[in-house]
């Protein structure tokens, strides 16, 4: 039928689209030759010196670092915090909440110049510190936005029940309602990683003294100069986010297939 | 306080927000007692036996468990445990562990728990389920692994939230002769709520009607069916008819303008009251010219019995008998004196007359 | 002990480092320091109003408003073709939103390499077949470009998330009533997919209008969004005071399109991300 072809063709062009600049950067990683438009023959040259790089080396260090401390950090006051929204009176919550996704309403910029202006302003030297309260302030709202609508479906009365059984409130959370919500602690956690992994803007403007992550690396060289290694960098990246978002996303649809067949 | 008595509420007010939801309950449990907790949607009695399990404090008024004050104790502090209405079983444990859970937090050895856990299987018969997960069990089995983890704590008062409004009929009945059987195996008070009045004269020893946050009358199954205290009581607890009379004089009751002999007194001359008469009491006969005639205007096969409609005066009465009437058919309202029933006139909020 | 108490770490942490922080714009925007020390002034924020920058700000609302358009466009018949065969799970729009979370420096510089005047691919393979060169890095073509490329999966996301919750029952009552493809289209269809549109528009809109990354490496710095005026005064002139009341300039305007686009938007549910 014509109309099937013509959804099939546009389906492919829009991939095209989307996908032509990261399969030339992926291809490119292993042209065996600076051109960004000749191809020069297959090596894997530009992965090796992408790893002894001493720049690139340390973007990835402080890119992990950051992300994964940010990420352990904003998944525990995210988790906390989530539940204790989730028993407040409606006024209270709605203020907390409308405060709480400010940072993700808010255009990326502002938030950056907030943190900047506040860190001047306490006497912070902006560095690993200042780019690390950063990063935990932006993932925190992503936190608390996995695990709140898992806490508003759960069956209110279990916790009742555990302190019924004689549980102190804080046994009850700690035997009843983490293990309900694990799943979204994790996948809160996970999306926090990801989005620590990815940030420019925030970051941008809250480091300094040395302190960088890759984004930030790869703005410098396209204003000073390309390396070519920054191919292999968006290969090697492109990968680690495909895996993460699998995971992320094979959690999700074994969730959703799991809640169909509970029947209380 | 009583010996007997091992719960009670003493003007216990609730408030949520601006409504007030229970207005000066008194209310005393007996020990052993089945009770039972009985009225619509909204009358605070799910609110009442929250407070008697701590998961409310009241606003005025105090909860005393064997003598003891305990309106302001926490729940994991009293000696009372709660079937929930939906039964609320932790999904991420499974049934051993969600029955075993009060003993753990105790920190009883494992043999000790064992052996518990053991016995209440046997009792709710859920032996050999051990290892299920919750999402694997029916609404029946679950309801039964609620029941086992509340009793196996050995409670003093076991409080039980309308658990049987999620099965269907049959399992339901059934439902019902077990815990009747289990509360007198057991030896413990039960307090049980419900909206389903026949569930409430099957299963207890004391039925409270509730309404409105108001205890509407208290007493034994049959006495409230049979001697209702007032207009809301007698709807709600069975079938009725309900109508306007004036009291002639003592044992005298003039309904549309005829007169009945009946056995109630104690009411001032040609006081206006409540009569009830219960659809099964009435006997229809062919019209005669001092009865009360009306006519047929449906009746309906309900397999135990015809539900009969007749309009006289216009007013529609009910009646339950074994006779297939036609529609269109003129009969006479027949009662005997006992059968109807005098109550003072009720004002009643909200009726729709 | 009350479970809300629970979240004091964290509201603890939301005043300090997300409250003070945006009052802290208001303090530097209006506020000036010298020797004598410091003051209430407008001064920052009426340097705002003049005309280089209410002119970047306007190319920025004028550029976002395109780009937003576009996506628009481009989006809607593709999350139609998306919600209509997503019987395969969500395998098929995860391949189109993976992109989105590829690192956004990465796919910005991609374009960049591609479109490069010289040495590009694209213009390498059009001059092999003898057609004439793409030399847009450096214009709003190219800005433009790269914004659409960027933005395009947020667009797509919120709208597929609403066209595939529409109940199917209503598609096929609305065939039952007499209603063609196209009228179902128009009166079922897209009304019923506003919200997700409207979803849509501000995830594009608004990081459209403050970007300055991607005017700053497709634009050579030769164009200038307000966003790239705000870096400049943090990142170059240290004019703290000014920087901040362009910030809040743009806050302001950003909280009045939300509010405007918010009235469609749904915020606990919402045509999620994810």
């Amino acid at each position: 039928m014509v109309r099937k072809s013509i959804e099939k063709f546009y389906l492919c062009l829009i991939m095209l689209f989307l996908y032509a600049p990261i399969l030339t950067l992926i291809v490119f990683s292993f042209n065996d030759s600076k051109s960004r438009a000749k191809w020069g023959g297959f090596t894997l040259k530009w992965y090796q010196t992408m790893l002894h790089d001493p720049v690139i080396s340390k973007a990835i260090y402080y890119t992990l670092i950051i992300a994964l401390l940010a990420s352990v950090v904003s998944t525990i006051i995210g988790t906390l915090a989530a539940i204790g929204i989730h028993v407040m009176k409606r006024k209270t919550k709605s203020v907390i909440l409308n405060i709480t996704y400010l940072p993700v309403l808010n255009a990326d910029i502002v938030t950056g110049i907030s943190f900047l202006l506040f860190f001047i302003a306490i006497g912070l030297k902006l560095g690993f510190t200042s780019m690390l309260i950063a990063h935990i302030t932006f993932n925190i709202p992503y936190v608390i936005l996995s695990i709140l609508p898992k806490l508003s479906s759960l069956n209110k009365h279990t916790y009742e029940a555990a302190l019924d059984l004689g549980a102190h409130p804080m046994e009850a959370v700690r035997k009843v309602i983490i293990p309900e919500i694990m799943p979204n602690i994790i996948t809160g956690f996970l999306l926090a990683f990801t989005l620590s992994l990815d940030d420019f803007v925030i970051s941008y403007f809250t480091t300094g003294r040395g302190v960088t992550n890759l984004s930030i690396t790869i703005y410098t060289m396209t204003r000073r100069g390309i390396k070519p290694e920054i191919n292999a960098v968006s290969t090697v990246l492109f990968i680690a986010i495909l895996v993460l978002l699998l995971i992320i996303n094979k959690r999700s649809d074994r969730q959703t297939k799991k809640l169909g067949g509970v029947n209380v | 306080m009583e010996k007997n008595v091992i719960i009670r509420l003493e003007n216990i007010t609730k408030r949520y927000d601006d409504q007030v939801v229970l207005k000066n309950i008194t209310l005393d449990v007996e020990k052993n007692e089945f009770l039972t907790l009985l009225g619509p949607s909204g009358c605070g009695k799910t609110t009442t036996l929250r407070l008697i399990g701590g998961f409310e404090h009241p606003d005025e008024g105090g909860v005393w468990h064997n003598g003891k004050d305990i309106s302001t104790l926490p729940p994991y502090k009293r000696n009372i445990n709660t079937v929930f209405q939906k039964y609320a079983l932790f999904p991420h444990l499974n049934v051993y562990e969600n029955i075993a859970f009060g003993l753990k937090i105790k920190k009883m050895d494992k043999s000790a728990i064992d052996e518990k856990v053991q016995k209440v299987l046997k009792q709710a018969n859920l032996v050999g389920y051990e290892k299920r997960n919750i999402d694997q069990l029916s609404g029946g089995q679950q309801q039964r692994v609620a029941i086992a983890r509340a009793i196996v704590n050995e409670p003093e008062i076991l409080l039980l939230d309308e658990p049987l409004g999620a099965l269907d009929l049959k399992l339901r009945q059934e439902m019902q002769y077990e815990l009747k059987t289990l509360q007198k195996e057991l030896g413990i008070t039960f307090v049980y709520v419900t909206h389903d009045q026949e569930e409430a004269l099957t299963m207890s020893d004391t039925v409270v009607v509730m309404n409105n946050g108001v205890i509407q009358q208290m007493g034994k199954p049959e006495d409230i069916y049979n001697e209702p205290v007032n207009a809301f009581v007698a709807d709600f607890i069975g079938e009725s008819n309900i109508i306007t009379g004036i009291m002639k004089q003592d044992r005298v009751i003039e309904i549309f303008g005829h007169v009945y002999d009946c056995v109630d007194k104690g009411y001032s001359i040609n006081e206006t009251v409540d009569v009830v008469v219960r659809p099964e009491d009435i006997i229809l006969l062919e019209p005669s010219e001092k009865a009360l005639n009306g006519e047929v205007t449906s009746c309906i096969f309900k397999g135990v019995h015809y539900e009969t409609c007749v309009i006289t005066e216009g007013f529609e009465w009910v009646i339950h008998n074994t006779k297939n009437f036609k529609p269109g058919e003129k009969v006479s309202i027949n009662v005997t004196p006992f059968d109807i029933h005098i109550m003072k006139k009720m004002v009643e909020e909200g009726a729709y007359e | 002990m009350n479970r809300k108490w629970l979240a004091s770490p964290y509201l603890l942490w939301m005043i300090l480092f997300i409250v003070v922080p945006l009052l802290m714009i208001l303090y530097y925007a209006f506020t000036s320091r010298d020797a004598e020390g410091t003051r209430f002034t407008m001064a920052h924020l009426i340097k705002s109003f003049d005309s280089i920058y209410m002119k970047a700000l306007g190319k920025s609302l004028l550029y976002a408003v395109v780009s937003t358009a576009i996506c628009l466009l481009l989006a809607y018949p593709l999350a139609l073709i998306l919600a209509k065969h997503d019987n395969g799970g969500s395998t098929m729009i995860f391949i189109f939103i993976l992109p989105m979370w590829m690192n956004f420096l990465l796919r910005t510089y991609a374009w960049l390499s591609l479109l490069e005047t010289n040495n590009g691919l694209v213009n390498t393979v059009l001059r092999a077949f003898h057609l004439p060169v793409l030399d847009i890095i450096g214009t709003k073509y190219a800005i433009v470009l790269g914004m659409v490329y960027n933005f395009l999966p947020f667009m797509v996301l919120p709208i597929y998330n609403t066209l595939s919750k529409i109940d199917k029952s209503l598609m096929e009552a609305a065939y039952d009533l007499g209603a063609n493809d196209m009228m179902r289209l128009l009166k079922v269809t897209l009304p019923l997919s506003m919200p997700g549109v409207m979803s849509g528009i501000t995830m594009v809109f608004m990081p459209a209008v403050t970007s300055f990354v991607i005017p700053n490496l497709l634009g050579s710095g030769k164009v200038n969004l307000i966003g790239n005026m705000i870096e400049q005064q943090f990142i170059m002139t240290y004019d703290w005071g000014f920087g901040a009341a362009l910030s809040f300039v743009l806050m302001v305007i950003i909280l009045i399109s939300m509010g405007i686009l918010r009235r469609y938007d749904d915020m606990e549910g919402g045509a999620g991300i994810w």
